[in-house]
């Protein structure tokens, strides 16, 4: 699966772009908008919660920061695998007009999907930063290493958009199921809200959660400057790889079908 | 080089059929001891070889396994029995355009293809000008996918496959789209391709004319089996008959009658009036190959054979006059209406085509209720074989306004020993000095 995805690298790469750059095509300002919609996001919130609920978060230190560079620190993320997981849903079907007359391997177009989220999401990580430095943040070199939850992340994403991607092409159902699903999955991790207003007991649960140790790993780096615990970086490699071996036995096994459907 | 560029053997495609897309769910659930579908085989034990520099020609009705044999080829399905091997890259044209990106411009799909095809990444740029060239689009080459004719994405497709030089060129019917100039263009390079001896070229098609010119074997897929393959010219006969014997001939669209070959209806058409009598029996029954319009404050009452005594007829022999004869009946009133008819040969090739107006004539004005029977006498020059009528009225101020128009609506055999070969017997027996 890997071999054809480096073979395809060119194509996913491409097309990821020009995702990117054609979203707002026809509009005024063309690729600025992909700045605009989530400035507004994080002006809205920084709004919301600094002037109506004055939420603050402690880094330990003693000082407080802005909830707003919290929010966004998971929130980003969430939204990015939330896209690559539902988008890349109905790849198949969506991309029918390829399968049906092209020999592409199948997961090249999950994973331009994932690819396309991905810049988003770096890009919105750049802008978060912007704005995140002038509220009170120092940069520091731990800041270097955030692209590396961030991309483990929209791996997880991936790898669960390629299991129902395909499984999606024989039951029409899970798109839907999907959107409704991941909606619900918000609120099962620390985004808007923090970890510490839960119940002790679900703290340990928690740390299973596919997505925490990587929305951890964010968090850590960004607002702490300081490395995550060892578990965090296990669950962060490990997941994706669990839901990526999955997929690719699913995708082995009813590759033969999908473009009978498609 | 005659080394084996395509070599299959028993290739088989099952589709499962299931009532209910969660029936698959429970046959999973059991791990197979449920069987919850119904099988239906597309294809079925298919062996085929193809040599560079070879030619192969597929055909068969509709739903006969063509295009499942060609997707099985180009790997965009996977077969369920038997397998393939392929030497060097297989592109395929398959139905309309190849999976374009309708929002980027023809240059930027061409790049995109190629990407997706595995090509290098400057290969695409190299061969640009001749894509460009070849296609023909003009300022539309620089412009979105979206707003193109179903004509010019196929010549968009074709020129860039043709362009990459694949060693196996696949083209289904798609060709058929583009316009008379174009398909010649794509024939030519089709010629140039398995005549350079380094591609072999596999056409399924329902012109079974390009089949016999260009194949150099073929194959006819009935059912998913193959019922017969070898000469292209055994294969495709073989196959016509059986088309005409099962009276489902594949028609053609209908184009604008050409004007070839107008000698062969003599003379202009008898147009009788008001004198309408249909005749109650002997009326030709409609074709299976029937292409029918809508009509247009008209009604078609009946068309039939007459020789040259009045007599209604069945069949024609070679060497007699026929009329051929339709009545009308015109429930509006018309002014100026044109009456046509065609007479075309089961393999597309238009003999004749003729109206009231390309002969000259005016008729009109009807008034509503009248009716109007129009024979159109034929000279005997027709070889043995089948043949079908297309009659039609349309008004004189807009030809290709029709009142009515039935094409390939109507069949009828010309018998007798045949005393030449070709389209059309215009050669009578020879005078020789020596017997003078």
């Amino acid at each position: 699966m890997t071999i054809s995805l480096y073979r395809y690298r060119g194509f996913i790469w491409t097309r990821a772009v020009n995702d990117i750059r054609n979203r707002y095509a026809g509009t005024g300002i063309g690729i600025v908008w992909n700045f605009i919609h989530p400035l507004a996001l994080i002006v809205t919130y920084s709004i919301v919660f600094s002037t109506l609920y004055s939420q603050k978060i402690d880094n330990m230190q003693g000082k407080h920061l802005p909830y707003v560079v919290y929010l966004c620190a998971g929130l980003f993320p969430w939204l990015a695998l939330n896209e690559s997981i539902t988008v890349g849903c109905t790849a198949f079907v969506a991309n029918a007009n390829y399968l049906r007359k092209l020999p592409v391997p199948e997961q090249v177009f999950v994973a331009s999907t994932a690819m396309t989220a991905t810049l988003t999401l770096l890009m919105n990580f750049v802008l978060l930063i912007c704005i995140a430095i002038p509220l009170g943040f120092t940069p520091t070199v731990y800041w270097l290493l955030l692209p590396v939850p961030l991309i483990a992340l929209q791996a997880l994403g991936f790898s669960i958009g390629l299991l129902l991607g395909t499984l999606n092409v024989f039951f029409r159902d899970i798109s839907q199921w999907t959107t409704v699903t991941l909606q619900i999955a918000m609120w099962t991790v620390p985004i808007v809200y923090q970890a510490k207003i839960l119940p002790k007991w679900v703290l340990p649960i928690l740390a299973w959660h596919p997505v925490m140790p990587s929305i951890e790993t964010v968090r850590e780096l960004l607002m702490k400057s300081k490395l995550p615990p060892a578990h965090d970086w296990i669950g962060m490699f490990a997941w994706p790889v669990v839901f990526g071996v999955i997929a690719d036995l699913v995708l082995r096994k009813l590759r033969a079908e999908i473009r009978d459907l498609v | 080089m005659s080394d084996l560029l395509v070599r299959a053997w028993s290739l088989g495609k099952r589709y499962k059929l299931y009532d209910n897309p969660y029936y698959r769910l429970i046959e999973w659930a059991s791990f197979g001891s449920t069987i919850r579908h119904r099988d239906f085989w597309a294809l079925r034990d298919v062996a085929l070889e193809l040599r560079r520099g070879e030619c192969l020609g597929i055909v068969g009705r509709n739903g006969a396994g063509k295009s499942t044999l060609l997707r099985l080829l180009s790997g965009t399905l996977r077969p369920t029995t038997g397998n393939f091997e392929i030497t060097g890259q297989v592109f395929s044209l398959l139905e309309l355009g190849t999976g374009f990106n309708a929002e980027l411009t023809g240059r930027a799909n061409v790049q995109q293809t190629a990407r997706l095809l595995g090509l290098p990444p400057n290969y695409a740029a190299e061969h640009m000008s001749e894509i460009e060239k070849f296609a023909d689009l003009g300022d539309f080459f620089d412009r979105p996918v979206r707003i193109y004719s179903s004509g010019m994405s196929v010549r968009l497709a074709f020129a860039m496959f043709a362009a990459f030089e694949p060693e196996v060129l696949i083209v289904d019917e798609a060709l058929a789209v583009g316009d008379a100039s174009f398909q010649r263009k794509c024939y030519r390079r089709m010629e140039e391709m398995i005549e350079s001896g380094l591609h072999s070229v596999i056409i399924a098609a329902h012109d079974t004319g390009a089949i016999t010119k260009f194949c150099d074997k073929a194959i006819w897929l009935d059912g998913g089996q193959m019922r017969m393959s070898g000469n292209p010219q055994e294969v495709v006969q073989a196959y016509l008959k059986e088309l005409l014997v099962s009276g489902s001939l594949t028609t053609e669209p209908a184009s604008a009658a050409p004007a070839s070959l107008e000698a062969a209806l003599s003379g202009a058409p008898a147009v009788r009036r008001p004198a309408a009598e249909v005749p109650t029996e002997g009326l030709l029954a409609r074709s299976r190959a029937a292409v029918i319009y809508p009509t247009v404050g008209i009604q078609l009452l009946g068309v039939w054979l007459e020789d040259s005594a009045g007599h209604i007829v069945q069949t024609v022999r070679v060497d007699e006059p026929v009329s051929i004869c339709y009545s009308v009946r015109f429930t509006v009133a018309q002014k100026n209406p044109v009456f046509g008819t065609r007479v075309y040969n089961i393999r597309g090739d238009p003999l004749v085509a003729t109206s009231t107006l390309m002969q000259g004539m005016s008729v009109g004005p009807y008034n509503a209720g009248e009716s109007e029977v129009i024979r159109w006498p034929l000279r005997p020059g027709l070889g043995v074989g089948d043949y079908f009528i297309s009659c039609g009225c349309s008004l004189q101020d807009d030809p290709h306004h029709f009142l009515f128009r039935e094409v390939d609506a109507y069949q009828f055999t010309v018998l007798g020993s045949p005393r030449c070969s070709g389209i059309l017997n215009l050669l009578d027996a020879p005078q020789l000095s020596s017997r003078a």
